[in-house]
């Protein structure tokens, strides 16, 4: 079995407005700007092009950061999807929550915290079958808010007896940062990235 | 030798993930898989995608469901399984901006909608599908 690992490097600049932009360095260079209103843009500077769509589910609160600044993270977001959360039980020291879709195909999710602090999440499909587990770990505690320093989320591929793993490490966490970037607006002449579904035909 | 060392790591990782605490990774074996194993970028993998897709659009190639769920599985978080099934030319970068899907849960909920469409023998509203939830 030969791993392959790909690795994405990214800041993101969170303004209190709600509004997002996150830069990607690798392994491409290129700006997502979000909205809480959902509105989403990607920049391309190498091309100069501009990718738009607007999708609730692309909202900046969506953002991890996000729902950590703005006390959002006990249901991780969840509950913007139609996620019901149960109510709270104890288990090995912990609190763990069961969060369940009215939408029958949709993946039943536990939360596990540790001092109201999400520490595990568990997606299981509707057969029992187990298909992704997170793991929050590391906490940054600022004066006005805690964040997960590091997130590992391991999928589960049952036909393959395989997995996917992704390690997020977050560092270098700054309020009240002045950098220019917070301000990023995407250049007037770039070009709308054509999307024509029939030449895919 | 050194690929029956990755394996053995690998292997050993896999076993290990959760440790005697369920709710802890073993973060030490997710750092060994990563430091060993080959880097490649994200822009390959998705560039490969469309580019087979695109070289067999000319001759009219039905897409296969089970490729699509095989992408899925192995690379769901990049939306390779979107660019092999047709669409925008930014989903793979929707999908990484959003880590992976909205934390996993869109390519997770795509791939039980490709696995009910392949046992009705119909994906066809997931082909050349530009929404970033292809199944509303």
């Amino acid at each position: 079995m030969d791993g392959k690992v790909s690795t994405v490097t990214k800041t993101v600049y969170v303004s209190s407005n709600g509004r997002a932009v996150t830069v990607f360095r690798r392994p491409d260079f290129y700006y997502a700007l979000t909205n809480p209103k959902g509105e989403l843009k990607l920049y391309f500077p190498s091309s100069n092009e501009v990718f738009s769509r607007t999708d609730p589910a692309l909202a900046s609160g969506e953002e991890l950061l996000m729902l950590f600044l703005l006390g959002r993270a006990s249901d991780l977001g969840l509950s913007n999807f139609g996620y019901k959360g149960s109510v709270s039980v104890r288990e090995e020291g912990f609190i763990k929550r069961t969060f369940t879709s009215p939408e029958a195909a949709r993946p039943t999710v536990e939360i596990v915290y540790d001092n109201y602090l999400p520490i595990y999440c568990c997606y299981t499909d509707p057969s029992g079958r187990v298909l992704s587990k997170k793991y929050f770990s590391h906490y940054i505690r600022e004066s006005r808010f805690v964040f997960p320093g590091r997130v590992d989320d391991i999928t589960y591929n049952a036909h393959k007896k395989d997995s996917t793993v992704v390690r997020t490490l977050y560092s270098n966490l700054q309020i009240d940062s002045s950098a220019p970037e917070f301000d990023f607006e995407i250049p007037a002449g770039a070009k709308p990235v054509q999307i024509d579904p029939t030449t895919l035909k | 030798m050194k690929k029956l060392i990755v394996t053995i790591v690998a292997l050993l990782s896999m076993a290990a993930f959760a440790s005697a605490a369920n709710y802890t990774v073993n973060e030490e074996a997710v750092d060994a898989l990563i430091e060993n194993s080959a880097a490649i970028t994200s822009v390959d993998v998705c560039a490969q995608a469309v580019a087979t897709s695109s070289s067999t659009a000319v001759a009219a190639k039905a897409i296969q469901p089970v490729v699509a769920l095989i992408l899925d599985f192995f690379l769901g978080g990049f939306g390779v399984h979107r660019h092999y099934m047709g669409t925008s030319k930014a989903m793979w970068a929707l999908y990484t901006f959003t880590l992976g899907g909205i934390f996993g849960i869109v390519p997770l909920v795509d791939l039980i909608m490709l696995i009910i469409g392949t046992v009705n023998d119909d994906i066809s509203r997931y082909i050349g599908n530009t929404s970033f939830f292809m199944w509303a």
